[in-house]
């Protein structure tokens, strides 16, 4: 695995890169990060992930640091800039994995729930405290209802309560929990069973389900064939 | 500071009267469930038609080749001046100001063209340069954009006028086939003006600097979207798998234009997509990957008017103008789509 030189140089995120493979880290130095660094830092990494990148796996580490300033409310124009770039990443022809163990915190808790799926360990928490400090996380943590159902939901994004590993595990959003000790094992065994044979069939379907819910059986219907069209186009 | 081609003002307008697509299918007479089902699945709540001579029971009378190309004659230019009414007002000028008019329509045939017609009624300068785009579908409204856009580039200090009027119930045939029963389920009427100057500013009510066009032609489906003649009236025939060659295609001519200007699909703010139809729309946001908030004035458009042929894509960027969402700098795509089968395309920037 080699470390990546992206052009413009970044402080908080590391890239290491093999074939078919990105870990992008947050450094392991940092105590906590400051929240504008990292937006503009993700900003530079999501597109080198869909611009330079060639591998179907990206893997986030780190994601359970303290993130400065999440006791201010953010400008508007942060949240539209936060938006995008989750939406890019989700977006990306790549399967994304959050790798967590510790507690995950709202902007960070939100970039780990864009991604596809998430390896953790028994120690982990997600917290979402935005609305407790008077705001409203981002769409990929209203997302969770879809995953934990509307009560669990309720509570951890109303209320502020830690959503432990065991609960979350059990509801699905986690996909693989293990010791601290079996994490990095425990990825890559989940990297080659979650690795698709068409990164577009992938793609696609990720959308499709992230749309679920959302549409009448007519309007899911045209989305599906409109998505099938493309998945089977040479 | 250096003055761009803007878009400074849309004015739109409908004649006939809205109605529900459920009116539409029973004043043209549908008993068959198939064929009723294709208007109800069509995602259109509301279509503007102009249907005037009913027999009765309710039920629109057999019209004849004449009486459709007489209700183009008089809906085409008494909607343009509505919507051309509309346009300079909010534009902030009067038929004098304007040097330039391109008239675009495809619902009918008239020598001497729409312009004439409209310079006669409405007052406009008797040297004012024109152009009549008469044919192209509903990707023209964006031919007929280039050479209003392109006459202000070279006059910075003259104005161009953008008419797109289409009255597709004068294109509408009577009879049981499915064919048919797409198309009259599908199409409304209405009429957009589009004023366009050099403005330094980006100001409310005022739209995007015109950066660029792109065509993209696919020959090997010219047969797709055509107009056949069945002796007595013009057919439109619309091909099933016609959202499909397009979205296989959309990608082309819309990398292609943003690369010319060094842009991706993720630099691009607000997109403004012709209402083609609900398979088209779903096609182009699956093959683009743009969400439904992307296209939301479309489906919003489609869902009230229908697809209004060459004009609608005007009724969707007049949506985007009113939000008065787009900010400085924001880069703002458009796309049209119709026989050829034809792609045409658009970047500007507010």
């Amino acid at each position: 695995m080699i470390n990546v030189n992206i052009n413009v140089e970044t402080q908080l995120l590391t890239i290491k890169e093999e074939t078919n493979l990105t870990i992008v880290e947050l450094a392991e130095t940092q105590e906590s990060i400051d929240r504008d660094a990292f937006l503009s830092e993700l900003r530079i990494v999501a597109d080198y992930l869909e611009d330079e990148s060639i591998s179907n796996v990206v893997v986030f580490k780190g994601l359970c640091l303290e993130m400065t300033g999440d006791t201010e409310v953010p400008s508007s124009d942060f949240f539209r800039r936060w938006e995008k770039v989750l939406n890019q990443l989700e977006k990306l022809p790549k399967v994304l994995i959050a790798v967590l163990d510790g507690t995950c915190e709202n902007f960070l808790m939100q970039l780990a729930l864009c991604c596809d799926y998430r390896v953790a360990t028994e120690n982990t928490t997600f917290i979402s405290s935005e609305i407790k400090v008077g705001y409203l996380p981002g769409i990929s943590t209203l997302y969770l209802t879809k995953y934990v159902g509307m009560g669990l939901a309720r509570r951890t994004i109303l209320a502020g309560i830690p959503l432990k590993a065991d609960k979350a595990y059990a509801e699905g959003l986690i996909d693989e929990m293990c010791t601290k000790e079996q994490l990095n094992e425990k990825v890559y065994e989940f990297i080659k069973l979650v690795t698709p044979k068409s990164i577009k069939a992938f793609q696609l379907g990720a959308r499709l389900l992230r749309e679920s819910y959302a549409n009448s059986y007519e309007t899911a219907l045209g989305h599906y064939l409109a998505a099938q069209n493309k998945c089977i186009d040479k | 500071m250096e003055s761009q081609t803007r878009l400074l003002g849309i004015g739109t307008a409908n004649p006939g009267k809205s109605y529900q697509q459920s009116e539409i299918a029973e004043m043209l007479g549908v008993m068959d469930t198939k064929i009723a089902r294709i208007f109800n699945n069509s995602h259109i709540k509301t279509r503007n038609v102009c249907f005037t001579d009913f027999d009765e029971n309710g039920a629109v009378k057999e019209e004849t080749s004449l009486d459709l190309w007489n209700k183009h004659r008089k809906y085409a230019v008494e909607t343009a001046e509505k919507a051309i009414e509309n346009a300079l007002e909010i534009a902030g000028l009067t038929v004098n100001d304007i040097d330039y008019i391109a008239c675009v329509t495809s619902t009918g045939f008239l020598c001497p063209g729409l312009s004439a017609h409209l310079i006669k009624n409405m007052g406009f300068r008797q040297n004012t340069q024109r152009i009549d785009i008469v044919g192209m579908g509903c990707n023209a409204g964006l031919n007929g954009m280039q050479p209003v856009t392109n006459f202000c580039k070279l006059h910075p200090e003259k104005f161009g006028l953008l008419v797109c009027s289409e009255v597709c119930s004068a294109l509408y045939v009577k009879d049981d086939t499915i064919g048919t029963a797409v198309v009259n389920s599908l199409f409304g009427d209405g009429s957009t003006a589009a004023v366009f100057g050099n403005r330094s500013e980006l100001k409310e009510g005022v739209g995007a600097e015109i950066l660029a066009f792109e065509s993209f032609i696919i020959p090997d489906h010219i047969d797709a979207m055509r107009f056949d003649f069945n002796g007595d009236k013009y057919e439109f025939y619309l091909d099933r798998q016609i959202p499909y060659v397009l979205g296989n295609n959309i990608e082309k001519p819309v990398k292609a234009l943003l690369k010319k200007h060094g842009l991706k699909i993720r630099d691009i703010d607000h997109w403004v997509v012709h209402s083609g139809g609900r398979k088209v729309i779903d096609s182009i946001k699956y093959n683009l990957d743009i969400s439904s908030h992307d296209v939301r004035h479309t489906i919003d458009v489609l869902r009230e008017y229908g697809n209004l042929s060459s004009g609608a894509f005007l009724f969707s960027y007049k949506r985007l103008i009113d939000e008065n969402i787009a900010k400085k700098g924001d880069n703002l795509f458009i796309i049209t789509m119709g026989p050829g089968t034809t792609v045409e395309c658009c970047l500007g920037k507010f």
